[in-house]
């Protein structure tokens, strides 16, 4: 086992050479050929699991009583359900291909994540802020309870006042997304900020950029730019690259704060590792 | 001049009297343990020690006089050009050792002897109840043994130019040098006279109760780990300054004698002072200053009352300046 800067270092130059494959990969694949597309929709999966799995490594290394567990307890899960969409989303468009309908089980894994990331971001601030557990529930509830107010509203009035293309269910995702995005980008950053120039502020430096490649690529897809299925262009391709950089980063980011919890904030400066009582479970 | 290491190998750095700082913070941020050499004025030198990046010892030696310096004085006693940094990277055993040559030089007695003698000098003299140091030097290679105050050295450092050995292997590095002339040197600490425990009572149990409660905002919001990871930093400083306070989950073992309260006042101020620095590492400057804030809201009035009495503050845990809220 080398040392932490080490294997941060080799996690870099290889989240780097898998990010750039997968562009290099995209703009050669043809659409013609499926199992082409399920390759690289596979790649999302691998990218959000590599996250999801340092997340959960991050999440173990706090004992049962540890404040912080909750958070990234969440945090991890959230990953996971993430992970799980992109699975099942790759799956279903090899099988379905252009006849994959809009909304599929993915979505389902998509929205519990985002709310469970979302659940995450309130169990940091109220061990920031030390808010009660009433008061924080309190603010959970109203954000949920707004995010899918506003959604189901949408969903559910709009078909009454118009003759929509949309399905309710896709007028639903179609505003849930972008609010969900927002909110984590706007409680990532509050966060990050709140953290200053701590290395806590890392990883949701790294939520909040994962939120804003994924409004790039909401705004795209409703601006009829981004090819769900079907030959690529270079928006789609960039937009791509952006979401899987933006899993890899987070993964990397979750990768260097376990070595803070284990190693202390000098773990890139280490010559030597310490003893191994002061690493258990490693 | 006190020369402090015959045997131990030394690297060199030109630095620019601007970049100076910049590689102290450098250290700072590695952690990084050693004897830094500074050319000064007039063939003088200044020689600064550091125990996990923290500076514990700074003084400007001429040639038969030792002056303390903050590190604030630093700079105007550099000449106004590039500057040949000699360090010496060594475990913080090494730099206590070093550190007690420079608190207790001059030596009380130096006589050359053989490799044979040595052992028993080392428990003649580790034998007494003061703190000492005798370093052993042969031709081609050195030996340091500190002892505080009881027979079994506290710290070894054997060199030999190519490779510095620490604690047990270096004692055993030492007595297995062949039988050659070599030279002895005993340093010993004047004795102290330490303060009543019942003068230093209130303030050693107010920063344990300040310690107690930072651990616990700390671990709130970081977990437990890192606070043991903060606990073993401050371990090998402690070690490094020769100072007996062990940092532990369930509270701070301190036994460390002082001479005056303003002595015990400037050991605490520079514990909070590290813990900050780490602090703010991972959580911010102004996260670290609300911990201190919440901490030391949570201590009985009178507790942070002695705190602030003898100064042993940090941001946050300060009496408000006028005008500040």
């Amino acid at each position: 086992m080398g040392l932490p800067s080490t294997r941060w270092k080799w996690g870099g130059i290889s989240i780097l050479i898998c990010a750039v494959a997968y562009a290099i990969l995209a703009h050669f694949a043809s659409s013609r050929h499926l199992w082409q597309e399920l390759l690289l929709n596979l790649t999302f999966a691998l990218g959000a699991g590599w996250s999801a799995w340092r997340a959960s490594r991050m999440w173990r290394r706090f004992t049962p009583l540890d404040p912080p567990r909750r958070v990234w307890r969440f945090f991890a899960l959230g990953l996971w359900c993430w992970t799980a969409a992109e699975l099942l989303w790759a799956v279903m468009a090899y099988f379905y291909g252009e006849e994959l309908p809009v909304i599929t089980l993915a979505d389902l894994c998509w929205v519990v994540g985002c709310l469970l990331l979302i659940a995450s971001l309130a169990v940091q601030y109220r061990l920031l802020y030390r808010l009660s557990a009433a008061r924080t529930h309190g603010w959970l509830a109203t954000a949920v309870g707004l995010l899918l107010l506003l959604s189901g509203g949408v969903a559910l009035l709009v078909p009454l006042v118009a003759t929509p293309e949309l399905s309710r269910g896709e007028l639903f995702l179609l505003v849930f997304y972008p609010l969900a995005d927002l909110l984590l980008a706007i409680g990532a950053w509050h966060i990050a900020r709140s953290f200053g120039e701590g290395r806590f502020a890392r990883v949701w430096y790294a939520l909040f950029l994962f939120a804003i490649s994924d409004t790039l690529y909401t705004w795209l897809l409703s601006e009829g730019v981004y090819v769900l299925v079907g030959d690529s262009n270079f928006l789609t391709l960039l937009t791509d690259t952006l979401y899987l950089g933006a899993y890899l980063l987070l993964g990397w980011m979750c990768q260097a704060q376990e070595y803070l919890l284990l190693y202390g904030p000098r773990w890139r400066h280490l010559k030597v590792l310490p003893p191994r009582s002061l690493r258990e479970g490693e | 001049m006190i020369h402090l290491f015959t045997h131990v190998p030394v690297t060199q750095k030109l630095v620019r009297p601007n970049q100076l700082s910049v590689l102290l913070r450098d250290y700072q941020v590695e952690g990084a343990s050693g004897v830094l050499w500074l050319a000064g004025p007039d063939d003088s030198q200044i020689v600064l020690l550091l125990v996990e990046g923290m500076t514990i010892y700074l003084a400007h030696l001429t040639k038969d006089s030792r002056e303390l310096l903050e590190l604030a004085e630093l700079p105007s006693l550099l000449p106004n050009r590039a500057n040949v940094v000699r360090t010496a990277w060594l475990p913080p055993e090494g730099v206590r050792i070093a550190k007690a040559i420079l608190d207790w030089d001059p030596p009380v007695e130096s006589r050359a002897c053989e490799t044979h003698d040595v052992p028993a000098l080392l428990q003649t003299w580790g034998a007494t109840s003061v703190s000492s140091v005798i370093r052993i030097t042969w031709t081609g290679a050195e030996g340091l043994v500190l002892f505080t105050g009881g027979p079994t050295p506290t710290a070894v450092l054997y060199a030999d130019g190519g490779r510095v050995v620490i604690g047990e292997e270096g004692l055993a590095a030492l007595r297995a040098y062949p039988d050659v002339p070599c030279r002895v040197v005993w340093y010993r600490a004047p004795s102290l006279v330490a303060l009543p425990e019942a003068e230093l009572a209130p303030l050693r149990t107010a920063f344990a109760l300040m310690l107690g409660q930072l651990q616990q905002s700390y671990a709130r919001l970081v977990g437990v780990g890192l606070v043991q990871v903060l606990w073993a930093e401050l371990n090998r400083k402690a070690v490094g300054n020769g100072w007996h306070i062990q940092f532990k989950l369930d509270g701070v073992e301190d036994r460390q004698a002082f001479a005056s309260l303003s002595a015990a006042a400037g050991v605490y101020r520079q514990i909070l002072h590290e813990m900050a620095l780490h602090m703010t590492m991972v959580v911010g400057a102004q996260m670290t200053e609300e911990l201190f804030r919440e901490s030391g809201n949570a201590l009985p009035a009178e507790t942070l009352a002695v705190l602030r009495q003898h100064d042993v503050t940090w941001k946050g845990l300060a009496p408000p300046m006028l005008g500040e809220r």
